[in-house]
């Protein structure tokens, strides 16, 4: 991520949409990976990257220049993939369980197909699929934006023995899976 | 240190360089003397290291902003018609509580007054329609001669016939 400066956080705060385009080029990209990558489904994380900016665009009066601003489009991130999860899941219940590999091979049914099969080739889709949302939030943070524990528990929130315990039984699973073929 | 917490502090700690000093030295020691340990060190690194390594990062839609722009747009107008209705709303209420006190207490004395003399009437001319609709009833009743003839009104009426006679 580029470097986003406080006058460009405060000309944004004050309504100012040129100045919050700007921040928007700045984070788009990874924020769309990490919802992406926590929803585990490309056509909702459009839907959550749009919440988190309009949360983000909304809120940043209140962001009191406490945290690096990174830090903190993180950790809406992350809250906003994390709730969708949770409300999917609740929306979910009743239904027929579905195989995670199988749906998410063939749930790459728009314009981006070519990304998608080569994730699958890689298994990198299905095998986040494994993992329960608030450990794949940990493994993202971890494995793909390269977090170091502490950040993971400032982003999510959590005590740092969880981001230790999270991480545990995700590789477990990830080793229990991979191993299987 | 048993294997457990050898294995535990693999998966986390060791994996992603967080093992502080003395907590290193003493999984070092553990590994030493614990090939099944080791074994488990070496499977789990060849296993997952290469999993997330070529990731692609995925893009964001070139229609992703447009579509933010959107909701602000939309959002900034929808509040701009509810802080509007709420600023002439608070208007009127200023304008009511600006009314000096005495002009306040005339008003809702008059009114209450009002309210009083149309109410009295209408109890008055109830009571008079009940009465006359009393005295109608009796009228038709004399009338068809249904009356037992016990009244004061019908002994005074045999009474005055009697001195006629």
């Amino acid at each position: 991520m580029s470097d986003v400066s406080n006058e460009l956080i405060i000309s944004a705060a004050q309504g100012d949409m040129d100045a919050f385009e700007e921040i928007y080029k700045a984070t788009s990209a990874f924020v769309y990976n990490v919802a992406f990558r926590i929803i585990n489904n490309r056509n909702d994380a459009d839907e959550v990257a749009q919440d988190v900016f309009i949360r983000a665009f909304n809120n940043l009066k209140g962001f009191g220049f406490r945290s690096s601003f990174k830090t903190w489009i993180y950790r809406i991130t992350a809250n906003t993939a994390l709730n969708f999860c949770k409300k999917r899941s609740r929306s979910d219940q009743g239904k027929v369980e579905y195989d995670p590999i199988v749906h998410d091979v063939s749930a790459s049914d728009d314009g981006r197909q070519e990304l998608d099969k080569a994730e699958a080739r890689h298994n990198v889709t299905a095998l986040l699929g494994v993992l329960d949302p608030d450990q794949r939030a940990c493994i993202v943070l971890r494995e793909i934006e390269g977090l170091d524990y502490k950040s993971i528990a400032d982003t999510l929130n959590i005590n740092i023995n969880t981001v230790r315990s999270r991480l545990k039984r995700a590789r477990e699973k990830l080793l229990r899976t991979v191993r299987k073929g | 240190m048993n294997c457990q917490k050898a294995r535990d502090l693999i998966l986390t700690d060791q994996i992603d360089g967080e093992l502080n000093r003395a907590r290193q030295d003493e999984l070092d020691k553990h590994m030493l003397s614990c090939p099944a340990c080791r074994e488990f060190e070496m499977s789990a690194r060849k296993n997952l290291s290469g999993i997330f390594a070529n990731t692609k990062n995925a893009e964001p839609p070139v229609y992703l902003w447009e579509g933010i722009k959107d909701r602000i747009a939309h959002d900034s107008a929808r509040k701009g018609l509810a802080s509007g209705l709420l600023t002439r709303l608070r208007d009127v209420a200023s304008a009511i509580f600006r009314i000096p006190k005495p002009v306040m207490a005339f008003a809702a004395t008059a009114i209450i007054i009002i309210a009083i003399l149309v109410s009295i009437p209408a109890i008055r001319s109830r009571d008079l329609d009940n009465y006359l609709n009393e005295q109608a009833d009796f009228m038709v009743t004399l009338g068809v001669g249904e009356t037992n003839g016990d009244s004061v009104f019908d002994t005074n009426i045999r009474t005055g016939v009697e001195n006629l006679l």
